[in-house]
């Protein structure tokens, strides 16, 4: 009853939408202390607040599989499926720069290429600090525009297989979208 | 005449007046309270042996008429205010009182010591002293008029023995810094009896030994307060080490925001180079495409066979560069002479490197073959065998 997806959620690519993190890092969370404890009939708001007390990102580390307080609270959003407007509110607060990068991962999972594109993009501009857990339980510095990169190009993250993406090329000669303007590229003059 | 052994004398036992607890099966035994004492048989023989030989630097070493004063004080006080109530046994309600005291004391002692420390930096015994004495007179309950009355009259005398206390005016149970334990043998050792086990049958000696044993016990629950306020200030001063938060790296922004920016910038460079990188490749492997789309069948033919000898050309040219690399590695190194080694120490030296290296693989054994010095330069044998060596100057090889 606590790990059952809320019966309101459409599909996200195709299945359920909790099934976007792998069934074994899935059974990791759902059997960890923080899940039980804190996770327990969260709504949005809720894990906004415990987002906020986030220290770091990361999946699921360490030789044992524990998951990191990040991946909790990332499988109770799939969990409770944030509405649209909520999502946009979440990526676009500068606040919390932890719960920006819960919410930029969940965009990642569940929208579409474009939408991911054009929003994950100005994000850029963003080069504040984030301690990143890795596989190992070792903690690494990571700014936000090089997590942004890595959701944009890399095939997982953070214990997370992220979906296939259309290239941005392709969306540009379909034109859906315009070719990419760095904010260097705004300043110089060449080009 | 019977044939049955003589009795032994038996010892008078009190079988009436006596405070023993009896036990009743279906019915819990009153909890005996005062039985801390018993519960701290660790504390026992270093309470004991401590006692004995350091009576008078150890604590502000009330003399025993001042504890029998405080007894009967608090006896006194007790019978005065149990006229209205009846009690079962005034042993048991004394020690309840006692006990309630007693942790009293040492949860003060604990705050004293967490006060000490939190207010000072560094732990100075002296300075303790002083401090102790106010903070004692802030923090210290004062349940009963008369007991604050009592012991500060009692105390105020053994204060001025006792310059090397931290006890303060008021406190009863005072605060003492640890003293190392001394290893004492078993020869020297001066154990006090244990009160409860030592009975003699004899009525005189009983005063004296309710003394020793009151005695005894009130030593040791200073002994415990001490204790108390010990683990307190042990566990301020020296907390438990965090060690997740050690580990956890700075991610605070704003620390160099110049570097910062520039690492930003950079970094956004090369994003911006790469994608141009990748933008281009794709652009000319599309345009080649288009072309290849565009040509007829002929031009095609051609433009495979003129791919396929490029394609070959190149192959058979890094070929070529490899092996001229392996050949100069190979003339870099000397010739190869006589053996893997030339004389017969390299040899041995080679022999005893390969068996320190120890055996992972290839652990067949083929013989002695490459540590074979027949052959060596400076062998004896070959020695021999040039000098037998048939030359045209002698013709017999002999030497």
């Amino acid at each position: 009853m606590a790990n059952r997806t809320v019966s309101t959620a459409t599909a996200i690519h195709g299945t359920n939408p909790q099934f976007l993190i792998d069934k074994l890092y899935r059974q990791r969370i759902y059997d960890s202390l923080y899940w039980k404890e804190h996770c327990f009939g969260l709504t949005v708001t809720g894990v906004m607040e415990k987002a906020v007390d986030l220290n770091s990102i990361g999946g699921c580390y360490g030789a044992t599989n524990r998951p990191s307080e990040f991946i909790c609270l990332l499988l109770k959003l799939l969990q409770l499926q944030p509405d649209r407007q909520m999502l946009d509110a979440l990526v676009d607060q500068e606040d919390f720069k932890y719960l920006r990068a819960l919410a930029l991962l969940y965009f990642r999972l569940t929208e579409k290429p474009a939408e991911i594109y054009s929003k994950l993009e100005p994000l850029y501009r963003d080069y504040r600090k984030l301690r990143q857990r890795q596989m190992s339980g070792k903690y690494k510095l990571i700014c936000v525009d090089e997590l942004v990169d890595e959701l944009l190009r890399n095939s997982s993250i953070c214990s997370v297989a992220l979906p296939q993406m259309t290239s941005r090329r392709k969306l540009e000669d379909r034109g859906d979208l315009a070719p990419r303007l760095s904010p260097l590229d705004d300043d110089s003059d060449s080009d | 005449m019977s044939r049955a052994p003589d009795k032994k004398p038996t010892r008078p036992i009190a079988t009436s007046g006596t405070g023993v607890q009896r036990y009743f099966p279906g019915k819990a035994p009153e909890a005996a309270y005062d039985d801390l004492s018993a519960s701290e048989s660790d504390l026992d023989e270093q309470e004991s042996h401590l006692a004995g030989i350091r009576k008078g630097e150890l604590m502000s070493a009330e003399p025993p008429t001042q504890i029998k004063i405080q007894i009967d004080h608090r006896r006194r006080r007790r019978s005065s205010g149990s006229a209205s109530e009846s009690r079962s046994s005034g042993s048991d309600n004394d020690s309840d009182e006692e006990t309630r005291r007693l942790m009293q004391a040492r949860m003060r002692a604990r705050q004293i010591a967490n006060d000490e420390s939190s207010s000072q930096s560094d732990s100075d015994a002296d300075s303790e002293q002083q401090t102790s004495a106010a903070l004692a007179a802030r923090i210290r309950p004062k349940p009963h008029a008369d007991t604050s009355s009592e012991d500060s009259s009692t105390s105020a005398s053994s204060d001025s023995d006792e310059s090397d206390s931290d006890d303060s005016e008021e406190d009863e149970y005072p605060v003492q810094p640890m003293l190392k334990p001394v290893f004492v043998p078993k020869s020297q050792r001066q154990s006090q009896p244990h009160a409860t086990t030592a009975r003699s049958g004899h009525p005189d000696d009983d005063s004296q030994e309710i003394i020793e044993s009151t005695r005894i016990r009130d030593e040791r629950r200073k002994e415990s307060v001490r204790m108390a306020a010990e683990e307190a200030r042990r566990a301020r001063e020296q907390p438990e080490i965090d060690s997740e938060a050690l580990d956890l790296i700075d991610d605070q922004d704003g620390i160099d925001p110049e570097a910062e920016f520039e690492a930003w910038k950079l970094r956004e460079l090369l994003r911006i180079k790469r994608d141009k990188e990748e933008a281009e490749t794709i652009d000319l492997q599309e345009e080649e495409e288009t072309q290849r789309r565009n040509m007829t069948e002929a031009e095609r033919q051609a433009e495979g066979l003129e791919r396929a000898r490029r394609t070959r050309e190149e192959k058979a040219e890094r070929i070529r560069e490899l092996v001229q690399a392996k050949k100069q590695e190979q003339d870099a190194q000397p010739p190869h002479s006589a053996g893997p080694a030339s004389s017969v120490s390299d040899r041995l030296y080679e022999y005893a490197k390969k068996q320190a290296d120890g055996r992972h693989n290839h652990t067949k054994w083929k013989g002695y073959r490459n540590e074979d010095t027949s052959f060596a330069k400076d062998s004896l044998v070959n020695d021999i065998r040039h000098a037998r060596k048939k030359t045209p100057t002698n013709p017999d090889g002999l030497p």
